[in-house]
């Protein structure tokens, strides 16, 4: 997968995730941005348990936050992830 | 200020898992290694006992035949871990549902293991090798034992989205994927159906159908497939230098479908030819020229008689020197 750039910035917004979370996961599906529905849970977007544990670690890394390797499994959504990720900063 | 980071870069090759899916795990583990045994067992007897009709033979030889060869080595490995050759939606959706009769995972699972094994032959990072359990040094009997069926209960799991990510972008392949379990109990359900069918007594069919269209046939195709990792890394014949223990074994080769030319695949991981010497039979490669032949195949790859000879010259100086 080619690179997705995080926000250039201090402080991230809920947008800031949702709209990383977006274009990751539409590069990683090979859909649009706009086919992407932030209220879908990730199992049915076809995502295996692996994969939501590195796609965890790849978010953990682009915004510098802890996050639980079991993230995306008690957030089934990009709007849950992104409204419990910018808590965490 | 946060710096720019890159979702690809610095990835681990395993990735930490809930306990639930651990366990998961474990029982398709232990359902695989003892379920077909014991259903192999059973049938064996039966056939000593009663004798063993053409149709149930005949549905073990076909279920094989699209497990081991089209689903196994020509679906999961050929095609979807090496894009050795390149082939329609509806073959490759066909194929990769026929690899998942062998009960050894979902494909995206199965592919990234076995490119975890390539980037890590026989060390410490290698899924399924008989000298690494883990972090930890094996070998001998343990080592035989832990790459042919201990791995899977206690490894450590691959990272999908470093190692399968081409996968992801495949609607079908996220389908077939995501439904693994109905595919796979298809594949003992198909038979059993074909039994009763075609048997006089449609119940006995029906049990004969399940058993070795099903259970032995599993069976069969997992220990074929384990002894890839197993046995051709430990005893055989090597043809090429490469950076592993992996041999090649005739005598494993019509069962595996072409896959104990082991050394040969770990020398030219890409081809699609396994079977590199006239008489090294290789079902899988047939398989594959079938499919070509029949328009349904295309840019097959072998590697040129000129890198053959080179990396062969190149073991050759190997023992030379040493």
């Amino acid at each position: 997968m080619s690179t997705i750039e995080a926000p250039v910035t201090d402080v991230f917004t809920e947008n800031d995730i949702t709209e990383w979370m977006s274009e990751y996961l539409a590069k990683l599906l090979d859909v649009s941005v706009d086919e992407i529905d932030v209220d879908a849970d990730f199992r049915s977007m076809g995502l295996d348990s692996s994969s939501t544990v590195g796609i965890s670690g790849d978010l953990s890394n682009s915004f510098g936050v802890e996050l639980g390797e079991s993230l995306l499994y008690d957030y089934p959504t990009i709007k849950d992830v992104a409204s419990h990720v910018v808590t965490l900063q | 200020m946060r710096e720019t980071s890159q979702v690809d870069g610095g990835r681990q090759i395993t990735v930490g898992i809930s306990d639930r899916t651990k366990l998961i795990q474990q029982m398709h583990a232990f359902g695989i290694t003892v379920i077909p045994a014991v259903g192999t067992v059973i049938a064996v007897y039966l056939a000593f006992v009663n004798g063993l009709e053409m149709y149930a033979l005949t549905l073990f030889l076909v279920f094989y035949f699209m497990t081991m060869v089209l689903g196994i080595t020509v679906g999961f490995h050929r095609l979807l871990s090496h894009c050795a050759f390149k082939t329609g939606p509806v073959v490759e959706a066909m194929l990769t549902i026929f690899g998942c009769f062998a009960f050894q995972g979902p494909p995206i699972y199965w592919v990234s293991n076995h490119r975890r094994h390539h980037g890590h032959s026989d060390t410490h990072g290698d899924i399924h090798s008989p000298y690494f359990k883990n972090e930890d040094k094996t070998g001998g009997l343990k080592g035989f034992i832990y790459s042919h069926v201990g791995w899977m209960f206690d490894h450590k799991t691959t990272s999908t989205i470093k190692y399968a990510s081409n996968l992801f972008k495949n609607k079908n392949m996220l389908f077939i994927n995501k439904n693994y379990y109905r595919f796979a109990v298809a594949g003992l359900v198909l038979p059993a159906l074909i039994g009763a069918f075609v048997a006089a007594d449609p119940l006995e069919g029906l049990a004969m159908g399940f058993l070795w269209g099903g259970l032995v046939r599993v069976f069969v195709s997992y220990h074929a497939t384990s002894s890839v990792n197993s046995i051709a890394h430990m005893i055989g014949s090597r043809d090429y230098d490469t950076n592993d223990t992996s041999r090649n074994n005739a005598w494993l080769s019509i069962v595996s479908g072409g896959e104990t030319w082991h050394n040969n695949h770990h020398a030219f991981p890409s081809s699609a030819k396994f079977g590199l010497k006239w008489w090294q039979v290789d079902l899988g490669f047939y398989a594959v020229c079938l499919l070509k032949l029949l328009g349904l195949a295309w840019d097959v790859k072998t590697p040129s008689n000129h890198l053959m000879n080179k990396k062969n010259q190149m073991l050759n100086k190997h023992l030379k020197e040493h």
